[in-house]
């Protein structure tokens, strides 16, 4: 820090790709189009489970445009996946799910593509199909994969401290059931990717996934190819919110230009996008807390179910986080946990914002707010009392370097006036008629997670300055809309003395940008911010030692202003771009290069998987306010007050917007959203029944604060923001809705006919 | 996965006049009207409905008519919601339209296809049939008039017959306040999971008339006449308010819903009765 006051950092700049995608200039992969290329379609199983008998694709070869017809048979047969080797890049001898791939067809044009998929006749002998996790994983159902005859698709337990002393010291034990449900990712963009196979063996993949480096290891695996053969290429992602991790399009749709011989596209419609999203995982809790008398917390414990779907994607990372991140929030003293996926005849699930912390905490927070009224403790001052703290090391060995929670408490009770304004509201608590309440829910998250990808832990970056003055920035981040370009161009641009407009932040491209993990785990802000800062230190170090040279003065007595550059001494001036254009002049034709490594200080975990994975850990308090009509079950957020300390705020004008956009999530997630899936097939495939909400639906009164912080290992003191503000969405308005009515909300979404049904039930 | 028409094999007419247009219904079987196209070019997209012959409606004289007793099937929500008359004499009406759909939609969504499209849901029949609206045909031999609620035969099906047009709908001039509530999972821009449409002609202190109409609860939108009697002749005050809990329960036994992935069944026949008394106590000066 050299305690100027910074340039851009701070600054509510617009996000400088905004006006590419406003006027329709940006080119998502359904915008691309290159010489021969070809349209893509799949062939899907309507059955829930089934032995593929045979497979009839002739007629479906005759129809004019047809230019590659494949099955399981045509594509390379090597088990492979992220996480268990259950993924085929077509059915082989079983479908297993409504959605399951069965055979690709590449034509001239997306309808004889179409047309030509719908001749193919597919003869399923079907095999009963479960859909129940609970009745997947008993004993004698009959497994899905052979290779786990139990069911399960993963597993995960943990255990800390004298759990037995925990329970003996509680004088108060609250429990409860609750389970979340599938979400769709709603995101503007269905799933797209353009391949092209190069004669060569080589493939090129434009693909929109947060995690291209990631991907193509599972990608080459499936391949049965070096890594180097493929090139990922990173296009404009047009939303995400986890489910464009590692997807199988892009593998169908290379085998596709194999046997075509030429460039294959496939981007789905929403439909088919949302038929075979794969969503948010289900999860069932089973939550007890201890606590003593005076309100601390002392045991835990946890028993979380989820379903994995025909296959496993990224659901196991979610279990682990559904069963233990909540142990770096609060203490609690002593925990024990164990975590279960089931095998289902359904659509996969996968990552989603909030990655099962905000599904844990939906339980927990309403938990604790069970304590508070039973002990009769203020709700604000028990969460404050149980919080980890800046400094503090929790059970699994998080060390949280820094936190601004208290402040978050506080600024969240003198907003809202919560719970002060409650106690005025108290009489009207009711089961008839409208109803208000309000309740609250903290969170926390982190920034990056080392056991993802150890090879790749932090980031790098490449700043590099042309000779023409302009300014690239190469990460390993793609950016999924959410800003970060914007930001990145703020510290380059905070770092060089231009402007965030001058830095073109590149999109993602195996050919030449730095190898990383990827944009995942709330890191890319913190990890990729980081690299930034070194590489453009490291960019003026090199640019200013140049002209210290060239002018033979000491590099010292040079000083930057903005984009100008003077010798204190003699007076001599010289500019960014003509040092720039220099310095190439003198090197041949190189420009200029700032390398920019940084290697956090994150720990491996050990065999108790203890350990610190992540250098930071945002917080947030919510407030919701909610109005219920109990003769209808129709709930509304009317009021929202979110105070976040996310370190350093870059860039308010955009944090702000992440804020506002978790809590729309959070609004649709806890009142209406829901992927109404009935013995395997989804019912609502579309945005006309799976309902996002609307401008009519968000509170008239949204505030949204940041309170000052300074996050010693993010980048000018950031760190992560996007999925701690969702994660108390759900809790919050929970906890409200009990505040109105007296009932608990056990499931999301809240939607009117279950709170009726609970009204009901809970009056009678 | 879903099946797009191709439009350079579709046939596309633009009549001027109502006769034109009966005719060109009859170029072909598989012609069909379309007046906004809300409805219709979703179908289409999803491979529901493929027309070989779509007839535009705009251009047909005199079809965009709104006048004091008639409102021609062109005319859009957004002209009803700016209409002065509307808002006084049907105020029912004028809710539904602003329910209906987003701004978007509502410039283009006319009240002839929101009737014709013979949704149970549709959002403008519940308050056209307690306002005693009567259906406007013409075809290739006559006009007919059709008392709307006989307008509808079953889910998405009314009783046009070949080349027929519905033309307007007439409205007798009413009295009284006429109320719409429905039920929404969503604020902004959803479909009715139940809805109610009510209206009462208060005479001397008593209920002269009544109309009550349930929507998304039956095959079609229906009028529960059992309903409507209990109230006749009944005193406003507190025998009015036992008479429209009794109404609502009688509408509650009306209902004939069906389970989809709105709602259930039960819970549809539970909120006819709530919708129904909310709607006869907004009628209740
Ligand atoms: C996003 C969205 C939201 C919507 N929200 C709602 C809602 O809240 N409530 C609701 O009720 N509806 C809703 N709709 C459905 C639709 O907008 C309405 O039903 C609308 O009134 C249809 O009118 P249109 O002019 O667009 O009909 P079109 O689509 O043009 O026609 C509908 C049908 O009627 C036939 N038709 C049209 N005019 C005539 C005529 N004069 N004679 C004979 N047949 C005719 C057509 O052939 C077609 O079968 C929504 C639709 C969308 C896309």
């Amino acid at each position: 820090m050299t305690g100027i006051a910074p340039r851009w950092i701070g600054q509510g700049i617009a996000q400088t790709d905004m006006r590419d995608k406003l006027t329709g200039a940006a080119d998502y992969v359904g915008d691309l189009t290159v010489p021969r290329m070809l349209h893509a379609a799949i062939v899907r199983s309507e059955v829930a489970h089934g032995i593929i008998r045979s497979i009839d694709t002739s007629r479906a070869e005759r129809v004019p445009g047809v230019r590659a017809v494949l099955t399981g048979a045509d594509t390379p047969s090597i088990p492979f996946g992220p996480y268990v080797p259950d993924w085929r890049i077509l059915a082989e001898d079983k479908v297993r799910y409504i959605g399951d791939e069965i055979a690709a067809i590449a034509a001239t044009s997306p309808e004889a593509a179409r047309e030509a998929a719908a001749l193919i006749e597919v003869d399923i002998e079907p095999l009963p199909a479960v859909f129940d996790p609970f009745e997947a994983l008993a004993p004698d159902t009959p497994p899905i994969w052979d290779e786990r005859p139990d069911n399960v698709a993963n597993a995960f337990a943990i255990d800390r401290g004298d759990l037995e002393a925990g329970w003996a010291a509680a004088d108060l034990v609250v429990e409860g059931e609750f389970t979340t449900n599938r979400i769709y990712h709603g995101y503007l963009e269905p799933i797209g990717v353009l391949a092209e196979a190069h004669p060569n063996g080589r493939y090129t993949l434009t693909v929109p996934t947060h995690i291209p480096y990631k991907a193509r290891i599972t990608y080459a695996s499936a391949l049965g190819i070096p890594l180097d053969h493929i090139r990922m290429v990173v296009p404009p992602i047009g939303g995400s919110f986890g489910a464009k991790y590692e997807m199988l399009e892009p593998l169908i749709v290379a085998c596709l230009s194999r046997a075509a011989g030429a460039p294959v596209r496939l981007v789905y419609d929403r439909e088919e996008d949302a038929a075979i999203a794969r969503p948010r995982p289900p999860f069932h809790f089973q939550h007890r807390i201890g606590v003593t008398a005076e309100g601390r917390f002392v045991a835990r414990e946890t028993e979380v179910t989820g379903i994995a779907g025909a296959r496993v994607f990224w659901s196991p990372a979610i279990l682990a986080t559904a069963v233990h991140r909540v142990d770096s929030l609060y203490h609690f003293g002593s925990m024990q946990g164990s975590g279960r996926l089931a095998y289902t005849n359904e659509p996969p699930t996968t990552a989603m914002r909030g990655f099962g912390n905000a599904e844990a905490l939906f339980g927990i927070e309403q938990l604790i707010d069970e304590i508070a009224e039973r002990l009769d403790h203020d709700p604000i001052e028990l969460r404050r009392r149980n919080a980890a703290k800046a400094g503090e090391r929790t059970m699994h060995g998080w060390l949280i370097s820094s936190s601004e929670l208290p402040a978050c408490l506080d600024r969240a009770r003198e907003l809202s006036g919560y719970p002060q304004r409650r106690a005025l509201v108290e009489g009207t608590r009711g089961r008839t008629g409208i109803r208000r309440g309000m309740g609250m829910a903290i969170a926390h998250h982190v920034s990056g997670y080392k056991p993802i990808l150890k090879d790749f832990d932090g980031s790098s970056a490449i700043v590099r300055l042309g000779g023409d003055g302009r300014v690239s920035l190469f990460v390993g981040e793609p950016d999924l809309g959410q800003g970060q370009v914007t930001i990145l161009s703020q510290i380059v641009a905070e770092g060089l003395g231009c402007a965030p407009n001058d830095v073109q932040v590149q999109g993602v491209d195996s050919a030449m940008s730095p190898d990383a993990v990827g944009t995942l785990a709330s890191r890319a802000t913190t990890m990729a911010g980081m690299a930034a800062v070194e590489a453009t230190r490291a960019a003026r170090e090199r640019l200013t030692a140049f002209i210290a040279s060239g002018w033979q003065v000491d590099a010292s007595e040079l000083e930057w202003d903005g984009p100008k550059v003077t010798h204190a001494v003699s007076g001599r001036s010289s500019t960014l771009a003509d040092a720039a254009h220099d310095y190439q002049v003198v090197h041949c034709g190189l420009p200029l290069l700032g390398e920019g490594v940084h290697r956090p200080d994150t720990e491996d975990l050990d065999a108790e998987k203890y350990g610190n994975p992540s250098v930071a850990y945002p917080f947030a308090a919510h407030v919701a306010e909610v109005e219920v009509d109990c003769d209808t079950g129709q709930a509304r957020v009317i009021g929202y007050w979110a105070v976040h300390d996310s370190g350093t705020i870059l860039n308010p004008s955009t944090a702000r917007s992440q804020v506002l956009g978790a809590i729309a999530q959070g609004v649709g997630w806890s009142l209406m959203e829901d992927v109404d899936i009935v013995d395997g097939a989804v019912r609502n495939p579309s945005f006309l029944d799976y309902r996002i909400p609307g401008a009519g639906d968000m509170p008239a009164r949204t505030v949204v604060e940041f309170v000052e912080g300074y996050e010693p290992n993010g980048p000018h003191g950031a760190k992560s923001l996007a999925e701690a503000a969702i994660n108390p969405t759900i809790a919050a308005v929970a906890n409200a809705i009990h505040d109105a009515t007296g009932v608990r909300p056990r499931h999301v979404p809240i939607a009117p006919e279950r709170l009726w049904e609970a009204l009901q039930e809970d009056a009678s | 996965m879903s099946s797009v028409m191709d439009p350079t094999k579709v046939t596309y007419l633009r009549p001027t006049s109502v006769a034109e247009a009966v005719d060109a219904l009859r170029t072909s079987d598989g012609a069909r009207p379309i007046a906004g196209g809300t409805d219709l070019m979703v179908q289409v997209r999803l491979g529901r409905r493929r027309p070989d012959t779509v007839v535009d409606l705009s251009a047909v004289d005199g079809l965009a008519e709104l006048s004091e007793e008639r409102i021609g099937a062109g005319v859009t929500m957004r002209r009803l919601l700016a209409s002065e008359h509307a808002a006084a004499a049907w105020p029912a009406l004028v809710e539904a339209a602003r329910l209906l759909g987003g701004r978007q939609i509502q410039a283009m969504a006319t009240v002839g296809g929101n009737l014709c499209n013979a949704s149970p849901a549709a959002e403008s029949a519940t308050p056209l049939l307690v306002h005693d609206a009567t259906a406007r045909i013409a075809g290739p031999d006559c006009v007919r008039a059709v008392p709307l609620e006989e307008f509808w035969s079953g889910p998405g099906q009314t009783v046009l017959g070949p080349g027929e047009l519905l033309i307007a709908v007439t409205l007798p001039a009413t009295a009284g306040r006429s109320a719409y509530r429905r039920i929404e999972l969503r604020r902004s821009v959803d479909i009715a999971v139940v809805s109610a449409a009510a209206r009462l002609e208060i005479v001397d202190g008593a209920v002269a008339q009544a109309r009550v109409a349930i929507g998304a609860a039956a095959p079609t939108p229906r009028r529960v006449v059992a309903a409507e009697q209990v109230l006749e002749g009944v005193a406003v005050g507190p025998d009015l308010e036992r008479a429209i809990n009794q109404a609502a329960v009688l509408a509650g036994d009306a209902c004939v819903p069906i389970d989809d992935t709105r709602a259930t069944a039960r819970y549809r026949t539970a909120m006819i009765p709530v919708l129904v008394s909310r709607a006869l106590a907004a009628c209740v000066p």
